[in-house]
């Protein structure tokens, strides 16, 4: 079997086979999916739901089972790997293994679908590697939350919510606001560079900045092979919103990494002045960590 | 716990095995290495008559000019090559996943296939 890759997401970390690539993803820390697929189909799948009290797995795992038998799963068999448990059986000629556990970290229910091709049979100790690593930390005490997926490692603070999530061919983008908008973060990464940056990095990380912000400083640094663009930006002319919480300011830092040759970027959009500027870090590869 | 969700038998192996071609019919205007120009028959659609075709004129030549990647897909398009050999390629030479070369390249084949300059062999 190839070698398998560590994905966190939504707080839930497990590892996969590296080619297996999330196509399908929600958004909604209460109740959401994760799907990821080889080249030729969809193998994996991660739901979760919040539930407010422990359940009774075991007269759950007996209600689903004969759910998936009346909803015409043929030769049904009991199935289970620790604290796991679930069933297994031909759905559309497709073998299909289902696990249930309840994970007390973040009071998750969680339900892990393998999905194998036609003609292929479940391998319980493939499924029982994957379930192992499988991990519901609570949350952090310092109150950040950590990603990893689509080939970067960010970190954000625990009271913003995942707003918005772009991936097309060459880029993924992920965007985190609290609740009144004051504070945005967002993290990129962007691939094909020869296609379409025509300009260097620094005019690049500029270009990223509203018009009616003021760049006020612009640095790089080499920090572990990578040279990183840092900026900060203010908004100019301030608006009445600015007197009351600080000045709003940007600060941002882009790089292309020498290992995968794409653009990176992290931003973060705050009042300045009150409080703590808000935490947000970015990495490339295990090297190197920005923090802006 | 969840129930049964169609996708999960969503399977593209036949679509990855299919082969492009160009159309026999079309004639290459310009090909370079970066920028094909490919011009097609536009057939007359039974709507386009006055006075629509007073406002909507209709071209009975359409010329389709490829940018670098529709270029490169071009010339992989040669009849030997299958969809998942030219996404193979693509992830390489651009640095993608598999699933990033693969949508770029059959999202380019689809607008390719509608505007009549390739078909696919399955």
């Amino acid at each position: 079997m190839s070698t398998l890759q560590n994905w966190i997401w939504n707080g839930i970390e497990l590892s996969l086979p590296d080619e297996w690539e999330m196509l399908q993803f929600s958004r909604n820390p209460e109740t959401g999916r994760c799907a990821f697929a080889d080249r030729y189909q969809f193998r994996f799948e991660l739901d979760w739901m919040r539930v407010d009290a422990p359940p009774d797995m075991e007269r759950m795992a007996n209600d689903y089972r004969a759910k998936l038998q009346n909803d015409g799963l043929e030769s049904v068999t009991k199935t289970g790997h620790g604290q796991w448990l679930g069933a297994s059986g031909l759905e559309k000629g497709v073998p299909i293994s289902r696990y249930g556990a309840f994970f007390p970290g973040r009071a998750y229910i969680l339900e892990a679908v393998f999905i194998w091709a036609k003609g292929e049979r479940a391998t319980p100790a493939f499924e029982g590697r994957i379930l192992d690593s499988v991990k519901v930390p609570s949350p952090a005490p310092d109150g950040r939350q950590k990603w990893r997926s689509f080939g970067m490692d960010w970190t954000t603070a625990s009271d913003l919510s995942f707003d918005s999530c772009v991936v097309s061919p060459g880029l993924a983008e992920a965007t985190f606001n609290n609740r009144k908008r004051r504070v945005t973060q967002r993290f990129a990464r962007r691939g094909m560079l020869s296609y379409w940056l025509k300009a260097d990095v620094r005019q690049w990380l500029e270009a990223q900045i509203p018009k009616e912000y003021k760049v006020v400083s612009t640095e790089s640094a080499t920090e572990e092979g990578h040279e990183v663009w840092r900026l900060e930006a203010q908004r100019s002319p301030s608006v009445l919103v600015d007197w009351l919480h600080g000045q709003r300011t940007i600060r941002a830092a882009a790089w292309t990494c020498p290992e995968d040759g794409r653009l990176y970027f992290v931003a973060s959009h705050a009042h300045q002045g009150k409080g703590e500027w808000p935490f947000a870090t970015l990495s490339c590869c295990k090297k190197l960590e920005v923090k802006v | 716990m969840k129930g049964t969700t169609a996708h999960q038998y969503t399977e593209w192996r036949s679509m990855l095995a299919a082969t492009p071609v160009r159309n026999e019919a079309a004639t290459v205007e310009k090909d370079t290495e970066d920028a094909v120009s490919v011009s097609v028959r536009n057939k007359k659609p039974g709507y386009r008559f006055p006075p629509i075709s007073w406002f909507v004129p209709y071209k009975p030549v359409i010329t389709i000019e490829l940018d670098g990647l529709g270029s490169k897909l071009w010339h992989l398009c040669d009849g030997e090559h299958t969809v998942e050999q030219i996404c193979d390629i693509f992830s390489k030479e651009y640095n993608l996943t598999f699933h990033e070369a693969k949508t770029a390249v059959t999202d380019y084949l689809k607008r390719l296939i509608q505007r009549g300059v390739l078909a696919i062999m399955m």
